[in-house]
């Protein structure tokens, strides 16, 4: 008994957010009936969309391709103790280098690709690098300097494809890039792009960075508890901006894959919230980088599911979306779950100590 | 006189310590009433129990004669007792008027604050208490003293009869500290009982009418002001019996390894806080920093591992000027440092083990080659220390976070005295230890310097310096008031002396 205990005290971040997960499909489920719809046939459709045969599978993974780069780019600023809010504008100006000089330059594709998506990761940390002097060094918290900096990318990568690098055509968009900066595609007939294997890539890259190297391991500290690290000579406010700057390259490079796998040109307004959805996917993947693999999958499946779901459970759209937002609340909520979930393996007293790691 | 507060056998627990042991308190009207002890000596937690803060495992609580049962602060403050804390309770973005009044405040048709009422009565209250105080201005723009007259007047506009001021000079300089002493006297003119809890012994002989000493959660004696004096009240608070072995005498001392010469420093307010610290630390040896809480300690400790800006003076370490160092620099120049708050400063909790056990060594051999980490050397570090050091841990991958607090402390003092190579700086190295760890701990510093190694030991425990120390350097308002062998002084004289009493005291 009390080995079972253990485990699931030793194992509680993932029980957490799988009981979140399951709330949030029960909350889903409540939903539906109590709009007169069968959650049963709802879910099955949902299923189906997502994963049911290979076409649906290849756009769930497609899907996930974005969210997981840009979950990646999240978690290595949370695994730093900085809170990049700012993926979503380190993305699309990413995005827009990446297009630029997948347009412009004229290489092979063994060095254009590369070149492309470099391009990507050096604008999108460039971009961090503001918000993460300001934190370091003048002690803005980053989480507003950043969601402010959203702004002016989007509106600067909205001005260029309107006003500057166009388009012939109705959509706002750049033109083409070269074929030799386009990814290949890795089943015929879908869109599933080389940027899976990127992203496999990435994972790893991170988890050998943040596990194996110096830097990664005082980057963690200086996260975890940056008295101690100070105390212990590691240049903190370094570290910080190296972090932030790492963040903001994945990101970039999110949105170059998404140019170069893709869409093949800047379109403009072409993400959805990827910088915010990599949110959720970081979180729910505890912060893991291979983890986000499993959560970019699931939040991937969400938006395809969601698709054949509305369409063939006579759902619609605005309710499809709104599971969207619960998945996402329950996922934000998950300290609530937490306490209950200390109260019932822990005992009561220890409940407190939820509270104390928050604060941190 | 008349009584106003009477605490009769109280009784409270953490855990298994017992903060109070039958603790009995009178205490009479219009009366300045200090409690002395030492750190863990219990004076907060009384205080924190009449304040609704703490609720005591037994005991009754008489104000003017009638038994009261106060469950949290509001009662206290409903019964007319007032608290002023270390740390204030006020709201820096709010004025001086606005936090005295708040929750109480003035108001024009119940909805909208009267703020012209407002700031006149706060400044009809303070100058009737002649507190000196705007009441316009923001908090967050005026000082340590008059914030702390802020909190008396939040206190005096509620009504209050008894006053607890905890440690209120602590963040004072002594003019502030004159200025305080000139209110209290004015609010015990007007009738108003104060209870003063302090550690400075020329303070409270300064101020109070009577004095309760406190020991190991009991009290000691409640005394007259006037039937004592500074040596008794030491004799009384330190003058315990040491139960621990003291350490065997150096055996070889040899040249300085390190040495402070005048170094100065401030604190976060621009206030000075070190003035002119030299002393050198010598191979061989123990020197043993002995002060109460706040004296500079902790500023000194940062100071000499880099973390601490200092304004003047220089330290150096095998004659080798180091004070400009980054800290990395500093610490790879051959400084071990146990930190005070182990929590914060010494480990990483949610790391494991194995990588706080390299905590800060992570760019040296073998650990790594400065880029890549080598996991092998560390998880054999890791081993090596755990056996060497009886660290009780179920596995090197666990998180070290859910240790206990001496097993943390021992991966802290495995690191650092096992890696150092001269210099040991042992910051409260046994605060919060039990008998059989702090034993430990000593035997490994006193190891430590029999291998000719420096060790220089900050302890609030006075017991703990006589105990390891080859000298013993005193430390009051950020001076070096003392340096003294061991053999050559006694705990009443060290005690006098970091209670900022004078030699002239001392009966020979």
């Amino acid at each position: 008994m009390q080995k079972i205990k253990n485990f699931f005290i030793k194992q509680q971040p993932l029980f957490v957010v799988l009981i979140a997960l399951m709330l949030s499909l029960v909350a889903i489920g409540l939903l539906l009936v109590a709009t007169n719809r069968n959650p049963f046939a709802a879910l099955y459709y949902f299923l189906r969309g997502s994963f049911g045969n290979l076409y649906n599978t290849a756009d769930t993974l497609t899907r996930m391709i974005p969210l997981a780069i840009a979950g990646v780019a999240f978690l290595i600023g949370a695994q730093s103790g900085v809170f990049n809010v700012g993926i979503e504008g380190q993305l699309l100006l990413g995005a827009m280098a990446s297009a630029i000089v997948g347009y412009i330059v004229k290489l092979p594709a063994v060095i254009h690709l590369p070149l492309m998506l470099l391009a990507g990761c050096l604008a999108g940390g460039l971009y961090a690098l503001i918000a993460a002097w300001l934190k370091a060094y003048r002690g803005i918290n980053e989480i507003l300097s950043t969601i402010m900096l959203n702004y002016p990318a989007f509106f600067f990568t909205h001005f260029l494809v309107l006003r500057v690098i166009k388009n012939e055509g109705i959509v706002p968009a750049t033109p083409f890039i070269q074929k030799t900066a386009e990814l290949p595609i890795l089943i015929a007939n879908t869109k599933l792009h080389a940027g899976l294997i990127i992203v496999v890539l990435v994972s790893i890259a991170t988890y050998w960075f943040l596990q194996k190297t110096t830097l990664g391991y005082e980057m963690r500290a200086v996260g975890k508890n940056k008295e101690a690290a100070r105390y212990h000579g590691i240049p903190v406010e370094k570290r910080m901006v190296l972090s932030f700057f790492l963040s903001g390259a994945v990101a970039g490079l999110a949105g170059a894959v998404e140019i170069a796998g893709m869409h093949h040109h800047f379109l403009d307004q072409f993400s959805p919230g990827y910088g915010y959805d990599a949110i959720t996917v970081a979180m729910v993947a505890l912060l893991n980088p291979f983890g986000v693999l499993i959560s970019g999958t699931l939040f991937g499946g969400l938006k395809t599911g969601i698709m054949d779901m509305s369409v063939y459970a006579q759902i619609p759209r605005q309710l499809a979306t709104l599971i969207n937002g619960i998945v996402v609340l329950f996922i934000a909520g998950k300290s609530m779950i937490e306490s209950s979930y200390v109260r019932i393996f822990k005992g009561r007293e220890h409940v407190f100590e939820t509270g104390k790691e928050k604060k941190q | 006189m008349a009584v106003i507060l009477e605490m009769h056998n109280m009784c409270k627990n953490f855990g298994s310590v017992l903060a109070n042991n039958h603790v009995d308190l009178k205490v009479e009207k219009g009366t300045v009433h200090s409690i002395v002890g030492e750190n863990g000596a219990g004076k907060t937690t009384l205080m924190n129990i009449l304040y609704g803060l703490y609720k005591a495992n037994q005991g009754e609580i008489f104000l003017e004669g009638n038994k009261v049962e106060i469950n949290d602060p509001s009662d206290a403050v409903q019964l007319g007792i007032g608290m002023i804390h270390q740390h204030f309770k006020l709201i820096p973005a709010m004025t001086v008027a606005e936090n005295v009044m708040l929750g109480l405040e003035p108001r024009k048709g119940k909805v909208f604050l009267d703020i012209k009422k407002l700031n006149q009565q706060t400044q009809e209250l303070s100058d009737r208490y002649g507190l000196a105080v705007t009441p316009d201005v923001l908090v967050e723009n005026i000082s340590v003293g008059i914030r702390q007259r802020v909190e008396i007047l939040k206190a005096l506009y509620r009504n209050v009869k008894l006053l607890i001021l905890d440690e209120p000079t602590a963040l004072l300089t002594p003019q502030e500290t004159e200025d305080l002493f000139r209110v209290i006297r004015h609010l015990r003119k007007d009738g108003i009982t104060i209870i003063f809890i302090s550690h400075h012994l020329n303070e409270i002989m300064e101020i109070s009418d009577k004095i309760t000493v406190m020991r190991d959660g009991c009290v000691v004696k409640t005394v007259n002001k006037k039937d004592t004096n500074e040596v008794g009240l030491a004799r009384m608070m330190v003058g315990r019996d040491v139960f621990l072995r003291p350490a065997p005498p150096a055996k070889k001392i040899g040249k300085p390894i390190l040495s402070v010469k005048k170094l100065c420093a401030n604190n976060i307010f621009h206030r000075p806080v070190l003035t002119d610290v030299t002393f050198d630390v010598r191979a061989g040896e123990i020197l043993g920093i002995a002060g109460v809480d706040g004296n500079g300690q902790s500023e000194l400790v940062r100071s000499l591992i880099g973390i601490q800006h200092i304004t003047s003076g220089e330290i150096t370490l095998h004659g080798k000027q180091i004070d400009h160092l980054p800290v990395r620099r500093m610490r790879d120049a051959g400084i071990g440092a146990i930190p005070e708050d182990r929590l914060k400063e010494g480990l990483v909790e949610d790391f494991n083990v194995q990588e706080n056990l390299i905590l800060g060594l992570q760019l040296h051999q073998p650990f790594s080659n400065g880029f890549i980490m080598n996991w092998p050397e560390v998880r054999k570090n890791a081993k090596e220390l755990i056996k060497k050091f009886d660290i009780r841990t179920p596995s090197i991958d666990f998180q070290t976070r859910l240790l206990s607090g001496g097993n943390q402390q021992k991966v802290i003092v495995a690191r650092e005295i096992f890696h150092a190579p001269d210099m040991i700086i042992a910051a409260q190295p046994t605060r919060g230890l039990d008998i059989a760890s702090t034993d430990f701990v000593h035997e490994q510093l006193i190891e430590q310097r029999d291998a000719g190694k420096a060790v220089l030991l900050f302890s609030l425990f006075l017991d703990e310096v006589l105990l390891l120390s080859t000298r013993i350097a005193v430390i009051y308002k950020g001076k070096i008031v003392a340096i003294v062998d061991r053999e050559k002084t006694t705990a009443e004289k060290l005690g006098l002396m970091m209670l900022g009493g004078s030699y002239k005291h001392i009966p020979a």
